[in-house]
Order: structure tokens, then C-alpha cells, then sequence
């Protein structure tokens, strides 16, 4: 580590990575803090219930230097590769937080892909950019429990809703008809005009949220060689790592902190953050006291922490057997699986049956996976149905090989000088 | 274990493009073969080879002239694997490039081979996307694209209709020596077969390994770039720049071998990539605004001197080992000519310069390394 450059590099500004750059900067470490968003906190400015959690963590950001709309796309070591401002940089931290989060991954279903049917995640995004008038209903929202409160939300901006639910969660309106059932197909040319629930009734419908599962991002742990393990309480494939949060692998000084170490509630994230910063300045011989510290950080994410998950986390943190689960979800032959490569459901089967039974064989064969989106959104399916298909352990399913750049990067991007790197940082 | 070990005339080790035209010829010559392979060659890259016919010494070209002329109707026999011919060109930016291309096609020329110059207008004119400073470019009309991947796939898949067995995914190969043959231990199966054909250098290294028989490889390592999907562009393959038939366009400027990716240090990579960008959008300034979205760090093998290696290396062992890019341009060749040494003990017309034997020549020389052979064949 060189006298100007960086202690700690936080990937990542939701609460965990927003909660270990306020611990790690009160220690007096120099922090760099990457988030590929323009705005701070993540996912969980979504949930109404974590807005006071993220404003709290981030005025306690004080002296960190932090790098809005700025995605990493290669990591080698402890050095990451990033796109600001249409230019490439490299920055080198003496130890690495990735703390990516688990994005919604939307489960294909016939009709996914048309255009109004959104997670809650991207539907959220669209009503805080004002993008949601009432024009756009009617709405039929898929949630349950806190999440519905985006039917509430949409109700309020004048739409037509209907939450599709077990029962009616706490604090919907009665105006809100609230129907049983699941999504079994959307139709609609282009765009979502009818909804199909298992019930088999069409039902009008122009914009579709569907509360999907949170998988944990953890492609910039794989580029750096961190091996992974299949834990479904925690959202799917994660990196191993120690009571620390340390991630095994080659690299030393490497970290997961929050989602990306296991979906659980936001303040649990936030601890998590703590952890690995403190474990990151212990490592740093920045911590005092660190015995007692570590304890303490480790108490409170135990604390904060769904306890069934936190039985999970711990057990992976002391390298417990990978999950033996096998995953069952088919979803109809004709549901699209690769969006962005246009792949349906029944194509790979054929693949699978005449022996491409890997996603980088099914890749190969049907350019699943190939698109834009390089398995973020049909990975997670993906592995499911394999793991159905094959009736093998979803954790035994090969994941699909991972390159760099883990967003699309741009050629002129590259023919442009190096920014200043690392100098000039005092 | 295994109940009782299967038979077979010919075992060929490896299922790639190589191996798998070997079966394929084998197969319709009615010897039937099995064909054993680690893992399933599954090309995580789907990136098209350019049939390169205008690169090398006329020798080179003659032979890559001869599977290119077997493309169309190989892929009539065997189904669609996404070839077409593009022809392709090596561009010169530069005075002294052009100097060397037209030295080149001059050479190829007297030789009789189908290569020409084409001046900086007829350039412009075949590939309007090209920079207008190009100085010219030396052009062979046989040069194409095809899919790794299917061409592999289509022809194994023609081999087991033709009566071939094959053992995929096997986990393990181990091979050794018995009277009559060879015993092969696949994974769980056991296979005895008379003759074996070495058909990938990661076999190669393990035959060396077991039966002490081998020849010098090399590797390399170097980074591709994959782009988005882009309108179509560019009509031709040239300097390591081609568009796969899907709109993506494959950045694989040549030279920039071992990119030394084991750094810790992002900047290797960076430097790589900006190195691949710098020179493709020198060539092609229309591409400026495509982003990449894939650039896999490519491990290739092949014989140390860079030309495939086929025929018979000694008693009943065959080589059919090529670069992956050679493999698929050469595999009409490769798979004829294995096949006919392996089932009726002909030694392959016109391939001496790929004669598994030229590097004993060589190391029973004075030690030095192994010359490129004579301009001419």
C-alpha cells in the first residue's frame, strides 16, 4: 500500500456497502466507495420500511470519496477496473469490500418479456422517476406482505390496481380488490394487454409487477476466483467465505458484505457492512480493540438477521456441505428463458436432451446466456430448470463461465487516455 | 467397472473440430471409430474462424485451398455450421505494409495460388467501412467464416450416424499399450481399440505422458473481444476482425499473444483491451460507438512450429492436432487424411509439411529450432 493510495474500496452503496464505508472512514481509513447507480442506497430505498435505515448510513459517510454512475467491470487481485464518466480507470484498494447486492430476477413465465411487465424493483424505479400516470393501468400487482405496499403507491398515482395475493396484506386500501392466484401467461403484442392467472381468466392489464426472487450478484467474486456454493435460504449461488466475510480464493483482503453474501433484511445488511469493514481494518491493523469489535460486530448482524437465514450464513461460514437441493420450476415450453438472445424454454430442452446439459454448452448450441445481459437474467432460471431437468442438485449445476467486462463497454470508452489514477489522492 | 471392454478398429482421442472430422471420414469409410473426450467440447466462445487461406507460405495456402474448396460440400453432407465465404483480406495502413503485402501476393501469385493485391480503391470498394487511409490489401477470394461449435457438432453427430460410437465427458482418459492395440480406460468405460488417433493436445500431453510418445506444443494466451450485436458492416474477414453471421462483431487482431493475464492488476487487462480497440477502430472507425460485452481470455495449444500435426507419428498412434482456428480451417483435410492413413495405411499426399515426424528431424539436428519449411511445396 502506497503512502496516497487507498485503504478500502467498497463496492456497491446499498446499506452494506454504505454502512462498511461510515465504519471504515471513522477509523480514519481512506475509502473509495463505487456505486454503478447514479443514486445512493441500493434496493432497499424501495422498501418504505429501510428509508430512515439509508439516510441514517448516509450522512455518516463523512470524509469517503464517492464515485456515482460508475460500474466495475473487471477485478484482478484487489484492482478493479471501472467505467466513469465514458472513461476507463483502474483503482487498487489494500483490501476490497464487494458488497453488489441481490438484484430481483424475474422467473420466465409465458409473456414475461413483453414490455409492462416489471419486477417490483424496476416498477419502484419507474414511480420515483415519475414515469407511472395513470394512463398507464390498470396495474395488477404480484406481492405479498410490505412489498405490496407498491400496489398502495400506485393507487395513489390515480392507476386502476388489483394485488394479486394469498390474503390481503396489513395496510392495503379496501379500494384495492386483492384476487388469489399466480401469473400463467401475459399477452399483448409488444406490450402486456391481458393477464392469465392459474385460474385461467384474462384480465386487463397494461402494467404487470411481479415480486421476484432476490439472487445475490456475485459475478465480481467469481472474476476474482472466489469459489461459490449453492445455499437457496440465501438466494442461490454465493462465494465461500469465513466468519469474517473474508471470500476464499486467491485473493487476500477480499470481502462480501450484505446481499451479496445472503438475501436478508436491510438492517442486517447494514451490519454485515460493519463487519467486513472492521475485518477489513483489522486486517489493515487499523482496529483497535479488534477482539472485542469483531464480537460485537458479529453480535448485532446475528441480531439483526432473520434467524433463519443467519443459521444459514453460519453454517456457510463454517464451510457446511453445499445445498442438495433440486430446484423443480418449468415454466410452459414456449416461455421465453433468454430474453435478450430470444431463447424459448422448448429450444433448450432439444439442446438438453441431445446431451448440452451445462449452460456454457447450452450457450453454445442456442446463444442462451449470450445477449447483453450475460446470464443476469436467465442464470438463476437457468440453473433451476437444469437442476429440474436433470434432477441433480441445483449446486451441482455448472455455472456458466464469466469473462470481463461485466457491463457492456464501450470501444471509444477505451481509445480514450487514462484518467489520472490513484495520484493526486492525499 | 466396466463388464467387458468394447472393440473398435480406431479410437480417436478428442472431440473437437480435429477429432471429429477424423470420425466423421472414418466413419464413412466404414470404420466405424469411437470417439473419447475429457470433457464436451462446448466453444464457451461462439466466435467464427476465419478459413485464413491467404496467410502462410504457398505451401500452407495449397493445402487450405483444398479444405476450402470441401467446405460447400461438407456442409451439404452434414447440415448447416454457418459457413459462407466471405473472402478475406490482410489490410495495410502503412507504406511498409504495403511494400510486404504486395512482395506477398506477388510470391503467391507466381506459385499459381488465387491471392492478389488490391490497390487502396479496389480496397475501399469490396470494404467501404474501412478507414480511407488504407493503403491497400493483399485478397484471397476462398476465405470464409464458419461456427466452431456446430461444425463440431454436425460432424460427430454424422459419425454416430454413420455407425460411430463416442464417449464424452469421460472425466478421466488414461491409455495404454497392449498386444494388438491399445487399451483405453474412458472415465468408467473401457474401450480396446488397434489404433488411436491423437486428436487434441490435451490428449497429446496425456499420451506423452502414459505411452512416452509426443511432439513439442505451444501455448498462448490472448484476449478476444466480443462486441453487441451491430448492423451488418463488414462483407470481409480481415486483420483478425470479422462479424459473426448473429451481427456481433469478433475483435482478434493478430500479434498480441500473451497478454500475461495471471497479473494481479486490472490494468493488464485494460491495456489488452485498449490494445484490441486501438487497432480495430484504426481499421474501422464506423465501430467507435459498439461496446464489448465479452472478451474471453483464449488458451489455444498447438504444435511448436504452428502448423497442425497429422498423420502417423509411430507403429498404430496418429496425430490430428491443430491450433483451434486451424482445426477449423484445415478439418476437411485433417479428417481425410487421418482417415486414410488410420484405415488403409496411405500417407497423406501434400501434407509432408505436416508430418508428425519433422520434429524429430529437427531435434536430431544441430538443436536448433524447428525451420519453417521451404517456400514452395
Amino acid at each position: 500500500m502506497t503512502a496516497t493510495g487507498r485503504h478500502i474500496i467498497v463496492v456497491g452503496a446499498g446499506p452494506a456497502g454504505l454502512a462498511a464505508t461510515g465504519e471504515a472512514q471513522a477509523a480514519g481509513a481512506r475509502v473509495l466507495l463505487l456505486e454503478e447507480r447514479p443514486v445512493l442506497g441500493g434496493r432497499a430505498v424501495l422498501v418504505p420500511g429501510a428509508r430512515g435505515l439509508t439516510e441514517g448510513l448516509m450522512r455518516s459517510l463523512g470524509s469517503a470519496e464517492v464515485w456515482r454512475s460508475t460500474p466495475v467491470w473487471g477485478i484482478a487481485g484487489r484492482s478493479l477496473a471501472v467505467l466513469r464518466a465514458q472513461r476507463i480507470e483502474t483503482v487498487v484498494g489494500a483490501a476490497v469490500i464487494l458488497a453488489t447486492g441481490a438484484p430481483e430476477v424475474m422467473m420466465p413465465f409465458p409473456g414475461w418479456t413483453l414490455s409492462g411487465v416489471l419486477t417490483l424493483e424496476a416498477a419502484w424505479d419507474a414511480v420515483r422517476a415519475g414515469r407511472v400516470t395513470p394512463e398507464c393501468g390498470p396495474a395488477v400487482v404480484v406481492a405479498r406482505g410490505e412489498h405490496a405496499a407498491l400496489a398502495t403507491r400506485l393507487a395513489e398515482r390515480g392507476l386502476a390496481v388489483t394485488l394479486v395475493a394469498p390474503d390481503r396484506p396489513n395496510g392495503i386500501p379496501a379500494a384495492i380488490p386483492v384476487l388469489p392466484g399466480v401469473p400463467a401467461e401475459a399477452r399483448g403484442s409488444g406490450a402486456v394487454e391481458e393477464l392469465l392467472l392459474d385460474d385461467g381468466v384474462p384480465r386487463q392489464c397494461r402494467l404487470l409487477c411481479v415480486e421476484s426472487p432476490r439472487v445475490p450478484a456475485v459475478e465480481l467474486a467469481r472474476l476474482a476466483g472466489a469459489p461459490c456454493v449453492y445455499q437457496p435460504f440465501l438466494g442461490g449461488f454465493l462465494p465461500r467465505y469465513d466468519p469474517t466475510l473474508a471470500v476464499h480464493g486467491p485473493t487476500p483482503g477480499l470481502f462480501v458484505a450484505g446481499d451479496a453474501a445472503g438475501v436478508d433484511t436491510p438492517r442486517a445488511a447494514a451490519e454485515s457492512g460493519r463487519l467486513a469493514a472492521r475485518a477489513a481494518l483489522r486486517l489493515l491493523g487499523m482496529l483497535e480493540e479488534p477482539d472485542v469489535k469483531m464480537a460485537e460486530a458479529r453480535q448485532r448482524l446475528a441480531a439483526a438477521a432473520s434467524p433463519l437465514r443467519h443459521a444459514a450464513r453460519e453454517a456457510l461460514m463454517l464451510g457446511a456441505t453445499p445445498d442438495e437441493v433440486i430446484e423443480t420450476w418449468a415454466p410452459g415450453p414456449d416461455a421465453t428463458v433468454c430474453a435478450c438472445e430470444g431463447v424459448r424454454l422448448d429450444a433448450l430442452r432439444e439442446a438438453a436432451v441431445a446431451g448440452a446439459v451445462t449452460p456454457d454448452a447450452l450457450a453454445a448450441q442456442t446463444r442462451c446466456g449470450l445477449g447483453e445481459c450475460r446470464w443476469r437474467r436467465c442464470g438463476a432460471p437457468l440453473v433451476r430448470w437444469l437442476s429440474e431437468f436433470l434432477q441433480v442438485p441445483a449446486g451441482r449445476v455448472p455455472l456458466p463461465s464469466l469473462w470481463p467486462p461485466l457491463r457492456p463497454l464501450p470501444l471509444a470508452a477505451l481509445l480514450r487516455p487514462d484518467a489520472e489514477v490513484d495520484a493526486g489522492h492525499a | 467397472m466396466p463388464e467387458r471392454a468394447r472393440g473398435y478398429e480406431v479410437a480417436v482421442l478428442g472431440a473437437g473440430c480435429a477429432g471429429a472430422a477424423v470420425a466423421y471420414a472414418l466413419a464413412r469409410r466404414r470404420v466405424a471409430p469411437v470417439v473419447v473426450d475429457i470433457s464436451r467440447p462446448d466453444h464457451a466462445v461462439p466466435a467464427s474462424v476465419a478459413v485464413a487461406a491467404q496467410s502462410g507460405t504457398p505451401a500452407d495456402i495449397r493445402i487450405a485451398l483444398r479444405s476450402a474448396d470441401r467446405f460447400p460440400e461438407l456442409q451439404d453432407a452434414i447440415g448447416a455450421f454457418g459457413y459462407r465465404r466471405t473472402g478475406g483480406m490482410t489490410v495495410a495502413l502503412t507504406d511498409a505494409d504495403a511494400e510486404t503485402g504486395r512482395a506477398r501476393a506477388a510470391q503467391a501469385a507466381e506459385a499459381g495460388l488465387p491471392v492478389v493485391w488490391l490497390s487502396r480503391e479496389e480496397t475501399l470498394r469490396r470494404e467501404p467501412a474501412l478507414t480511407d487511409r488504407v493503403a491497400g490489401a493483399v485478397y484471397c477470394g476462398y476465405d470464409g467464416v464458419a461456427d466452431p461449435a456446430a461444425l463440431a457438432r454436425r460432424l460427430l453427430a454424422a459419425a454416430l450416424r454413420f455407425g460411430g460410437a463416442a464417449h464424452l465427458d469421460c472425466g478421466y482418459v488414461g491409455i495404454a499399450r497392449q498386444s494388438g492395440g491399445f487399451r483405453i480406460r474412458a472415465g468408467r468405460d473401457e474401450i480396446v481399440a488397434r489404433r488411436v488417433v491423437v486428436a487434441s493436445v490435451e490428449t497429446l500431453h496425456m499420451v506423452g505422458r502414459q505411452l512416452g510418445a509426443g511432439l513439442p506444443t505451444r501455448t498462448e494466451r490472448r484476449r478476444v473481444a466480443v462486441t453487441e450485436r451491430v448492423a451488418p458492416l463488414l462483407r470481409h474477414t480481415f486483420n483478425g476482425i470479422r462479424q459473426h453471421p448473429s451481427g456481433e462483431l469478433v475483435l482478434d487482431p493478430p500479434a498480441f499473444a500473451d497478454e500475461g493475464a495471471s497479473a494481479e492488476d486490472a490494468k493488464a487487462l485494460v491495456d489488452a483491451l485498449r490494445r484490441i480497440a486501438t487497432a480495430a477502430v484504426r481499421l474501422v472507425p464506423g465501430i467507435q460507438s459498439a461496446r464489448i460485452i465479452h472478451a474471453p481470455l483464449l488458451v489455444t495449444a498447438e504444435p511448436a512450429d504452428g502448423r497442425p500435426a497429422v498423420g502417423r507419428l509411430e507403429d498404430d498412434l496418429y496425430l490430428a492436432i491443430a491450433g483451434p482456428e486451424q482445426a477449423v480451417t484445415h478439418c476437411p483435410v485433417i479428417g481425410e487424411a487421418v482417415a486414410e492413413a488410420a484405415s488403409r495405411n496411405r500417407r497423406p499426399d501434400g501434407l509432408e509439411i505436416w508430418a508428425p515426424g519433422r520434429f524429430a528431424v529437427a531435434a536430431a539436428g544441430a538443436g536448433a529450432g524447428v525451420q519453417d519449411s521451404p517456400q514452395g511445396s
